[in-house]
Formats: C-alpha cells, sequence, structure tokens
C-alpha cells in the first residue's frame, strides 16, 4: 500500500493552512500599513499575494509529490522551505517596523 | 600565534550569521532518511511558521484593532519581536533536523519551545493584568 499513514496528504493540508495564515497577516498587515500610509498597505497586499501564489503551489505540489514518492525520491524541498522561511522573517520583521511606526505616529 | 580579537570575533560572527541561520542544502550529506521522516520535520517546520504567523496576528490585531487600554501596544509590539525570532529560527532548526537525519545522528536540542511559553506567558499574564486594571 502507499503511503498508509497518509503523511503526504497530511503535509500537504499544513501547507496549506500555513498560506492562509499568510492570507491572514497579510490581510492585518494592510490595514496597518494603510492606516500609516496607504503606499505601505502595499507590503500586506503583497504577503496576500504571495500567500495565495503558496496555496496554488501546494496544491500543485501535493500531485507531484505522489509521483516523486511512487519513484522512491525524496520529498525533501529545501528551496521551498527556504523561500517560506525567509518569507515569513522578512513579513514578520516588516509587522513590527510598521506596528512600531504606527505606534509613534498615533500616539 | 595571533589571539583572535573583539573585532575579529565580531567579523566572524558577522561573516557567519546568515550561514548559521540558514544552513546549507541538507542533501549535501549523508543519505536519504525513511520519506516519512522527511515529511515530519517539513510539518515541524511548517507549523512553527504558523506559530510564527499567529503571534505576528496577535501583534498586529493587539497594535491596531485595541484601543480600549493603555500598554496594549507594548504586547502587541512584544508579540511581533517574539513572531520574528521564531520566522528567523525556524528554517534552522528544519535544517539541521534533516541533516541529523540523513547521518543517523540524535536530532538536535532547542531552548526556542522554553523560550517561546516563558514569552507568551509573561504577555498573557501582562495582557490579563492591564484588562483587570481597566476594568476597575
Amino acid at each position: 500500500m502507499f503511503d498508509p499513514l497518509l503523511q503526504q496528504e497530511r503535509t500537504s493540508l499544513a501547507w496549506e493552512r500555513t498560506a492562509f495564515a499568510g492570507i491572514v497577516v497579510g490581510s492585518l498587515l494592510t490595514r496597518v500599513g494603510a492606516s500609516v500610509h496607504v503606499l505601505l498597505g502595499g507590503f500586506g497586499l503583497l504577503q496576500v499575494c504571495a500567500s495565495a501564489a503558496l496555496l496554488v503551489w501546494s496544491g500543485r505540489h501535493y500531485e507531484d509529490l505522489h509521483v516523486q514518492l511512487r519513484a522512491g525520491d525524496t520529498p525533501t524541498h529545501p528551496r521551498a522551505a527556504m523561500v517560506v522561511g525567509v518569507g515569513a522573517t522578512v513579513a514578520t520583521g516588516m509587522a513590527t517596523v510598521l506596528a512600531l511606526v504606527f505606534v509613534v505616529t498615533d500616539s | 600565534m595571533n589571539e583572535p580579537t573583539a573585532r575579529t570575533t565580531a567579523g566572524r560572527a558577522l561573516r557567519n550569521g546568515p550561514r548559521r541561520l540558514f544552513p546549507p542544502d541538507p542533501r549535501t550529506e549523508g543519505s536519504d532518511p525513511d520519506y516519512r521522516f522527511s515529511l515530519a520535520n517539513e510539518r515541524t517546520f511548517l507549523a512553527w511558521i504558523r506559530s510564527a504567523l499567529a503571534l505576528a496576528a496577535g501583534g498586529l490585531g493587539a497594535v491596531a484593532l485595541l484601543d480600549d487600554f493603555p500598554g496594549e501596544e507594548y504586547l502587541g509590539l512584544a508579540l511581533l519581536a517574539l513572531s520574528f525570532v521564531t520566522a528567523g529560527l525556524s528554517y534552522r532548526r528544519w535544517a539541521l533536523a534533516e541533516t541529523a537525519m540523513r547521518l543517523g545522528r540524535p536530532l538536535p536540542p532547542s531552548r526556542l519551545p522554553l523560550l517561546l511559553a516563558i514569552a507568551v506567558s509573561a504577555v498573557a499574564v501582562a495582557s490579563a493584568v492591564l484588562v483587570a486594571l481597566n476594568s476597575s
């Protein structure tokens, strides 16, 4: 039986949940950024678009991985992990800076 | 023999910083482990990323949406700083665990779960105190 514990499907759902979380944080970042300056809302919008792209990619990756695992190849994908890791670091860093600017300008 | 000075030590830390945070491709070492282990490691990495994003959502929400009591902006900024640290260390955790699996070594320990638990608990207690003070 191929993948009896449904590891691949659970991993695919984990990617999708992560993309959903990225969309939610991107929406909040759009609101905070736009309340400082309308152009700064673009950072949040960019994150929403990147997370939506991640969502589409994770759906496609699920299908690709099926073939890869049946062929006995490793599912390790360092580039995807690197992109998501760096992307989340940049997004949370940007959120911290924008929130700081929001607090300073609001007080 | 030349002793390393504070300046060379700092320079080395600056040069090695990105390499330590973003270690090289784990596939360059060892052999492929059971695919289920790699996928479990990937899910753990994604759980760390979601934790970071949840902290960021909480922080942004506190800063932008809560206006009822003083100090909410500091709690929000603390959560955002935690989210940045969590996101910044998550790739390193994934890469080190994957490398250890490939080399058949024990998984590397981390202080991050304990740090995160203490910091989030402190923020939760501080926000409860602020709510209580504001309600009285």
